[in-house]
């Protein structure tokens, strides 16, 4: 009790310095905890944005499709219905990638034709929320599209595309919706179709390419080995990770990033403790001389100055981790609207990582991150003390008596 | 006859700073006995302190020997040292004596916290001492608040709470009117009488030569007279 007593009132002697210094500590953990949960509430967002519009949690897909992409890799859904229609789904989206040639007049662009049940992902689909067709030919295409072929809403388009069985075929859409969209593929180059019209059309009976499964929260690794065991040989569920390399490449880089950055930050600042408690000893050099001359052993020297760079560090991080809470609290709830700077950056909106980024980020909860980045300084600034303490306690008694 | 409790034989202590050197303690040899009240006066520059330091361990001489308690205590491991002046020796220094932190209360029972004495018996003992020494008053206060005479009287009441065989005060009373000299002094002579404590002390202060019991006068780092 009496070690730290006599620390807690040692840090408190020069207040102006422990004040300065705690305000460096406690802003590098507010910093550090800040930043951490907001950036992990962009990836989610990210994450979330990139699962709806294209893997989902997990996907099926014939095991050649990534490596060829050739629309024959389809597959039936009929037979996975039981293993779709389990608890831990909340939904499941069908999904057929053609190839195709759109004309118009004398002119002929190549075309990604995706069709999928609009209406139904249309709910959360980042790019088509809210565009429900009302005819079953209804198509929704990119404005840079649009503008290539020249066509308005309500004008007609024909593509030229093989059917299931490989042979070419006419299919013709109104347009019935053009999208502004931040995805250059997507904009030049895509036309969203009902899937119910093209299986029909193209002869592709309850076929698909990608079945992508959106889950109550059920973790995603979890889910696809257990449906794994039960697909056939030629399908294979993949979780978003393995679908979206892109995606998880681009987060590890970014936080990748963040955590250098702090780690210089924190490196920084603990010089600046060991520094202050250097300053510290060195102004008590004769009363750590007196102490000694009463009995008191180099090791308690060293307790007592390790107890105050813990305090030091213990108390700044308590402060600076309050007000983060709090700031991550306003985050979360209302989050950074980033639309001002998004519309000065770019006149469709921001994309990450091949995904569209919401413009409104929020931060998460996340106390493993939160508390780690806490306990760190509290750690580094204990550390801190080793060199102070080390050089206080190895002067001489009479020599530290002298000062 | 009481035995000695410190013998110095031929010590030597030489600083050096640069190509210079002072020659603190030259060939000193000293007994000083159980029970004594021992002021070491002299100029300052006398080798007085070093003097105190070498007897207390707190620095270690060139050359020579010394003995405390029947103990060779020049060639001990300092870990060993501090065992010593923890358990058996007081300190009272001219001044910034007091750790600014602590209460005088607290202060006086760091020696005892230090050898492990429990709390609640740690400050049974630092009120029965402050009582004796007449500073109840002081007991709260930290050193801030106190005068340089009452953090003496601190002082010294820290350096007795532990009952020590010895106490080393260097210029205890340096900084302090003779008003507070006299009172320093004749608490440490009564202590000195009440429990046996043996008291060396340095000073140039008539006041405090004239009441001590013996006096040994240094010059040069050598010692000129005995009394």
């Amino acid at each position: 009790m009496m070690w730290l007593k006599l620390a807690w009132r040692n840090v408190w002697r020069n207040r102006l310095r422990t004040g300065i210094q705690s305000l460096l500590i406690g802003g590098t953990v507010y910093v550090g905890v800040v930043f951490h949960n907001l950036a992990l509430g962009n990836y989610r967002n990210m994450i979330r944005q990139a699962t709806r519009m294209g893997s989902g949690d997990v996907t099926i897909y014939d095991t050649l499709w990534f490596s060829t992409r050739r629309p024959s890799r389809f597959y039936s859904v009929a037979p996975l219905r039981k293993l779709l229609h389990t608890p831990e789904v909340k939904t499941f989206y069908e999904r057929l990638y053609l190839s195709a040639f759109a004309r118009v007049d004398l002119m002929g662009f190549p075309v990604n034709l995706v069709a999928l049940d609009i209406r139904k992902e249309a709910v959360d689909h980042p790019i088509l929320k809210g565009h429900r067709p009302d005819k079953e030919d209804g198509a929704i295409l990119g404005r840079g599209l649009a503008e290539r072929l020249h066509v308005r809403k309500g004008d007609r388009i024909t593509l030229t595309v093989r059917d299931a069985k490989g042979e070419l075929k006419t299919l013709s859409f109104t347009v019935d919706g053009i999208l502004d969209v931040p995805i250059r593929e997507v904009d030049c180059c895509s036309i969203f179709g009902d899937i119910g019209y093209v299986r029909r059309s193209l002869r592709y009976g309850d076929g698909a390419h990608e079945v992508a499964i959106m889950l109550k929260g059920e973790s995603p690794e979890r889910f696809a080995r257990k449906v794994n065991r039960r697909l056939p040989p030629n399908l294979k569920a993949y979780t978003w990770r393995e679908a979206m390399r892109e995606l998880v490449s681009a987060i590890a880089m970014d936080y990748s990033g963040l955590v250098l950055m702090m780690l210089f930050l924190y490196v920084v600042v603990s010089i600046g403790t060991a520094n202050v408690l250097f300053m510290s000893v060195m102004d008590r050099t004769r009363e750590f001389g007196v102490m000694r001359a009463m009995g008191m052993k180099p090791r308690h020297i060293s307790l007592m100055v390790a107890l105050e760079g813990l305090f030091l560090g213990t108390f700044a991080t308590a402060v600076g981790l309050s007000l983060a809470l709090l700031t991550n609290l306003y985050l979360s709830t209302r989050g950074i609207d980033l639309k001002a700077i998004y519309s000065l950056l770019s006149q469709e909106g921001m994309t990450y990582g091949g995904v569209v980024l919401e413009p409104v980020i929020r931060s998460t909860w996340e106390w493993k991150g939160t508390l780690g980045y806490s306990l760190f300084v509290v750690i580094l600034s204990l550390l801190a003390s080793y060199f102070p303490a080390r050089y206080i306690s190895g002067i001489p008694i009479g020599e530290a008596l002298r000062k | 006859m009481k035995g000695p409790v410190f013998t110095l034989k031929g010590v030597r202590k030489v600083f050096r700073t640069g190509d210079e050197e002072v020659k603190a303690l030259d060939g000193i040899d000293l007994e000083i006995r159980r029970g004594e009240f021992v002021a070491v006066v002299g100029p300052s520059g006398s080798g007085k302190t070093t003097l105190l330091n070498v007897m207390g361990g707190i620095e270690r001489p060139d050359a020579g020997e010394v003995w405390f308690m029947g103990r060779r205590i020049d060639t001990l491991p300092e870990r060993k040292l501090s065992d010593l002046r923890l358990q058996s020796m007081g300190f009272v220094f001219q001044s910034h004596n007091l750790i600014p932190t602590l209460t005088a209360e607290e202060n006086a029972e760091f020696v005892l916290f230090l050898r492990g004495v429990p709390a609640k018996e740690r400050r049974r003992r630092v009120r029965e001492v402050f009582s004796a020494l007449g500073i109840e008053n002081l007991a709260g206060r930290f050193p801030s608040e106190m005068s340089g005479g009452q953090q003496q009287r601190v002082a010294i009441a820290r350096a007795v709470v532990g009952n020590p065989a010895v106490v080393l005060a260097d210029e205890p009373t340096a900084n302090l009117d003779s008003e507070n000299t006299v009172a320093v002094v004749d608490l440490m002579l009564r202590i000195n009488s009440d429990s046996g404590t043996t008291f060396v002390l340095s000073t140039h202060d008539p006041l405090v030569i004239e009441r001590a019991k013996r006096v040994i006068r240094m010059r040069d780092g050598r010692i000129t007279l005995r009394r």
